[in-house]
């Protein structure tokens, strides 16, 4: 079984980590996250440490969503694994409006994740399912639906929908993808 | 219908798409406070509904302005189009709400509703996010 796993690195609050893109003089408001999207093997552990943009981190929280459907992809988990540099569960900013997004990923039938202009898997929040879409020469074949194992809590999903696409002309090389 | 916010405004796309539109009655004295608020380093704009009155409620150096927001109407017939615009925020929950206040902005300069469709990262690694609108 596959799991899809997004790793939020959350950086201590007021927080800039070096190489970051932001305009002179940005002051953070808050805590300020980078993100790693990724198809793996195994599940994400609490207490995992790992290397990341030249910091040690350290896996404090998982929230895993599952997939009632049976879907011939077999990526039955998604996984937020939540890490912090000490270690610690951090408490991330709420929802503004108390109504969590879509999280929407998009994979080919490879089981490769859609590259974004950067060559980093693309990812998006979308407000209704309905407004999913895909990209040029690509069409969506499925949407897999993956629900919160547990109750939701601070920054976590309303769902997670993976969109598999498949191309409309062999020909086409777009989007590019990001292997698993 | 056309949006445009100073020169960083980008209409990527056209489309007529069905569903219900809405007009607006907005409170014109929002709009300018808000979009300053929101280009500014340490203006905070938070939404809050008080006694079944939403407020904008801009906080800066430990002050607050609350200024109401908006009533809507109904237009079944108004054509709709997306377009993106940006934002720079911490994390994916501060890029959402300011693609939210963004809406809110062009809903009050536009007169008829936006809405937020989806919010993505526009860098590698960084404070720069691309929110797409529809209205």
């Amino acid at each position: 079984m596959t799991h899809l796993i997004k790793t939020v690195m959350v950086y201590p609050p007021g927080y800039v980590p070096s190489g970051w893109e932001a305009p002179e003089g940005y002051v953070p408001e808050g805590s300020i996250e980078d993100y790693n999207l990724a198809f793996a093997e195994a599940a994400p552990v609490l207490g995992q440490k790992f290397q990341a943009y030249g910091q040690s981190w350290e896996i404090s929280r998982v929230q895993t969503y599952v997939s009632q459907e049976q879907h011939r992809h077999a990526t039955g988990f998604f996984h937020l694994a939540i890490a912090t540099l000490d270690g610690s569960v951090p408490v991330r900013e709420p929802w503004h409006d108390g109504r969590s997004p879509l999280l929407v990923v998009h994979a080919t039938d490879n089981r490769e994740l859609v590259a974004n202009e950067h060559g980093e898997p693309h990812w998006e929040l979308v407000e209704r399912e309905e407004w999913i879409s895909s990209f040029e020469n690509w069409e969506i074949q499925s949407l897999q639906h993956l629900e919160p194992m547990e109750e939701k809590t601070s920054g976590d999903y309303d769902r997670v929908i993976i969109a598999w696409l498949v191309s409309v002309d062999a020909n086409h090389e777009h989007p590019d993808s990001v292997a698993a | 219908m056309k949006h445009w916010r100073g020169a960083i405004a980008l209409t990527v796309s056209s489309a007529l798409v069905a569903g219900p539109a809405v007009q607006v009655r907005a409170n014109p004295a929002a709009a300018p406070a808000v979009v300053a608020c929101v280009a500014s380093v340490g203006c905070v704009v938070t939404v809050v509904a008080i006694a079944g009155v939403t407020y904008w409620v801009l906080s800066s150096n430990g002050e607050q302005a609350r200024i109401p927001v908006l009533t809507y109407t109904p237009n079944p017939d108004q054509e709709m189009e997306d377009w993106e615009d940006y934002v720079w925020a911490d994390n994916e929950q501060q890029a959402r709400q300011k693609c939210n206040l963004l809406a809110e902005q062009y809903t009050q300069q536009g007169r008829s509703l936006v809405s937020v469709v989806r919010v993505r990262r526009a860098s590698q690694r960084g404070a720069r996010w691309v929110c797409t609108f529809r209205g």
